[in-house]
């Protein structure tokens, strides 16, 4: 338990050092201040965002059990966008362009847009891919319920005679019991939709550097998230609707027009207040380098080497104080965006949750600080370092401006940009769904950001151990 | 009580960096109890020694033995070490530095209060238990780096430089704590110094380093017996230019058993030293050289160490 000595040593440390303290916690404090002021109470009033839409999508046929129609998501999408309004507001969120091409780029260079969507040929055909996706999994995952529910005893299929025993709820194939839950086969008289191999991907093209696309293109990512779903959603009503009732027409595509929630009166500043938090994260880099190095530097550290403190009690002991700053700062700065009119989105379970995520983002920050304390000379060497590199990486990573698009692979369908590489861009992302967007749906960044951190800390570890606590 | 069994062996230890040896060829026995000093110049190789003792450094070659075992599978608590840099957390109270050091050795928790105190007690601090370390004089501080050496009661203290920069106050209330410790406690010191006087007064044997190598290992009498006879006149010519020629004639004279020129002086160290200082004017008078100062003394560690290296300990 000597990790528990060095963590007492280090949070007396960093609250007895009242300058260090103040400039850990005051500096992004008024970097809050400041951005709050400039771009969050002047603009505050809810105007249409300019948006041009480019719709290639060839539409596509959507086949029912007796029926067929044909479809065009990406109009219904368009439709969908130019009828959004603000939430709790009769102002459009869009003022969407159907222009040509040429005349939506010369719009865009004068900035009379803040940016054009492009919807791909194979839009309809990926969407459809989807809708029989849901439905295949959602009806193999109904066919018990329905074996039951339509009163089926015995049906034949290619793999054989299957016979149902409802008074002990047992399947049996030609004579043999099988596995309810693993059973995916189908009677003989349905057929399941095909799923086809078709992706498709909508771009947003833009000035990265014009605030108004940041703007533009987070809520548009909001929207077309939200309409993949409620697309899926539909499915699965239908696919319910379907096994509850019989001989109906199932309409498997719907969509309706709600207001988006988080624009009630979006600002810039919204967009912000989360980048600001990461900001403040990685200022922990200089002030964890510092600490360390000057441990180093002032021997303390060489004292700490002969006694039996491990590896793992210094690593440890240390990352605890800072992970409690990093708890502070999160919260102090969600306070004082609140108080500069960030308009929270999130329900009381988005501050613990971000909470959470502030500290995976600090223990990546204290990570590379790690890393930096394993190379520097002294303290004034990490301190000089430190900021030259976690500064830039704070616009790197996203906190204040969109970013450019640079997509490098794909990892579980969504777009691995050269960006995602660092925790922290994760960390900007999943902060931003949950306090501005109100959106839980985090999992996919929580994990990459752990993942992620997990192998800076490690690299933090072994270049620390390697270079600091090892004897010469 | 010192202990003719020893309680660190060294055999051929050697530390080389990029060509250069720090410390070459050490082969010593420290005894159990006994203050061992480690004496030289600058850049001689004892802090090199010490940190490939303690474990700090890797030796490039040679092996150490800690009561028979191995230097890398020692066991922690039997060494203490106290750094020639004060090393201290500025921003904990002595109390909490020593507490925090003891956590680090494992020292049972009620033991270590008691302990604390003591130690804070014994080292003239009681009254800064609550002070911020970062807050005290240079003193204190000094004194609470040696603390931290000892709170959990190592069986080997090793000192590097420890007056270094104390004044001669506080110098002779650090030498009489090292004494108690070894004469009371029976601990066995290793320090390092630069300081003739503290290896003299403190060390029961001397281990005199030039150069990353051994010189000689006795104790103090005995080496002011075997390379130091006699006393030490030391003479300042008007004309330091002319010691050369003076040192000629110098050493003709019958008696006179060494002459140096060391740091613009001439150092000669004779048998009946007194007698010898008329015909040493004389002989410096007929070169027609005026004498600015002249001294006599009793010969010192440091004479030894000219006597060894041609050099004093401080060029």
């Amino acid at each position: 338990m000597k990790f528990v000595s060095i963590a007492a040593k280090g949070i007396k440390e960093i609250f007895r050092d009242k300058k260090g303290l103040a400039l850990l916690i005051v500096f992004p404090m008024a970097f809050m201040f400041v951005f709050g002021f400039a771009f969050g109470s002047t603009n505050s009033a809810n105007e249409p965002m300019d948006i041009a839409v480019l719709n290639h999508d060839n539409g596509t046929t959507l086949y029912y059990q007796n029926s067929s129609e044909e479809i065009n998501f990406g109009d219904n999408f368009t439709s969908l966008l130019e009828n959004l309004n603000y939430e709790d507001s009769v102002t459009h969120l869009f003022n969407v362009h159907n222009v040509s091409e040429e005349k939506a780029k010369d719009m865009l260079m004068k900035r009379e847009i803040a940016c054009i969507l492009i919807i791909p040929e194979n839009f309809s055909n990926a969407i459809r891919a989807m809708i029989n996706e849901t439905v295949r999994t959602e009806i193999t995952s109904n066919i018990g319920e329905m074996i039951i529910g339509m009163g089926i005893t015995e049906w034949n299929t290619t793999n054989g005679t299957y016979y149902y025993d409802a008074e002990n709820n047992t399947l049996y194939l030609d004579g043999k019991p099988v596995n309810i839950t693993g059973f995916t086969d189908f009677p003989a008289n349905y057929t399941l939709p095909e799923v086809e191999n078709v992706t498709a991907e909508i771009v947003i093209e833009g000035d990265t550097g014009y605030i108004e696309f940041g703007r533009a293109q987070s809520v548009l990512i909001k929207v077309f998230e939200e309409y993949k779903n409620e697309i899926k959603r539909n499915a699965k009503e239908s696919v319910s609707l379907y096994f509850g009732t019989d001989e109906k027409y199932y309409d498997f595509v719907q969509s309706r027009i709600k207001p988006m929630p988080g624009t009630e009166s979006f600002t810039i500043f919204d967009y912000q207040a989360p980048g600001i938090i990461v900001f403040a994260l990685l200022m922990m880099v200089p002030a964890v380098a510092g600490t360390l190095a000057k441990e180093c530097e002032k021997g303390t550290l060489e004292r700490l080497k002969l006694s039996k403190m491990s590896s793992f009690d210094l690593l440890f002991g240390t990352l605890i104080p800072w992970s409690l700053i990093a708890i502070i700062q999160v919260i102090i700065l969600f306070l004082v965006a609140l108080l500069m009119g960030f308009h929270w989105q999130g329900g009381n379970l988005s501050i613990i949750l971000a909470v959470g995520i502030g500290i995976i983002g600090g223990i990546a920050s204290i990570s590379l600080g790690l890393l930096v304390a394993a190379f520097v000379k002294s303290e004034k060497h990490a301190t000089t370092l430190s900021p030259i590199i976690a500064v830039p990486m704070s616009f790197l990573v996203g906190s204040f401006f969109p970013l450019p698009k640079a997509v490098i692979g794909y990892i579980n369908g969504k777009g691995f940009q050269i960006y995602d590489v660092l925790p922290w861009t994760h960390t900007v992302n999943a902060l931003r769904y949950l306090l501005t967007f109100g959106n839980y749906d985090v999992l996919y960044y929580v994990v990459m950001m752990s993942i992620l951190t997990a192998i800076l800390f490690i690299a933090g570890i072994v270049c620390f151990s390697k270079n600091r606590l090892k004897a010469e | 009580m010192i202990n003719m069994e020893s309680i660190i062996e060294t055999k051929n230890l050697t530390k080389k960096y990029n060509g250069f040896f720090a410390v070459k060829n050490l082969n010593l026995k420290i005894r159990k109890g006994e203050v061992f000093g480690f004496l030289g110049p600058n850049g001689a190789g004892k802090t090199t020694s010490i940190k490939m003792l303690t474990g700090i450094l890797k030796p490039t070659k040679g092996e150490i033995l800690i009561n028979g075992k191995n230097v890398s599978s020692m066991i922690k608590e039997k060494i203490g070490l106290c750094p020639q840099d004060i090393v201290i957390w500025d921003s904990l109270t002595c109390e909490e530095n020593l507490r925090l050091i003891g956590e680090m050795y494992n020292v049972e928790k009620n033991f270590l209060k008691e302990r604390t105190k003591k130690l804070l007690k014994d080292l003239l601090l009681t009254e800064k238990t609550k002070s911020l370390a970062g807050s005290l004089s240079g003193g204190m501080k000094r004194r609470l780096n040696l603390g931290m050496a000892l709170v959990h009661e190592p069986d080997v203290v090793v000192m590097d430089e420890p007056s270094a920069g104390l004044d001669p106050q506080s110098r002779l209330v650090l030498w009489d704590y090292i004494n108690s410790l070894s004469k009371n406690e029976g601990k066995t010191i290793i320090l390092t110094t630069h300081f003739m006087e503290e290896a003299d007064r403190l060390s029961d044997r001397v281990a005199i380093m030039d150069k990353g190598e051994l010189l000689v290992l006795d104790t103090p009498e005995n080496l002011k017996k075997k390379l130091g006879k006699g006393d030490v006149v030391e003479i300042k010519l008007s004309k330091s230019e002319m010691n050369k020629k003076a040192l000629e004639m110098i050493i003709t004279i019958e008696g006179v058993e060494e002459t140096k020129e060391i740091g613009g002086r001439i150092v000669v160290r004779a048998l009946d030293a007194v007698n010898k200082i008329p015909k040493i004017i004389d002989r410096v008078k007929g070169l027609n050289i005026t004498i600015a100062d002249v001294s006599i003394r009793r010969n010192t560690l440091e004479d030894v160490f000219i006597s060894l290296t041609g050099r004093g300990l401080r060029e």
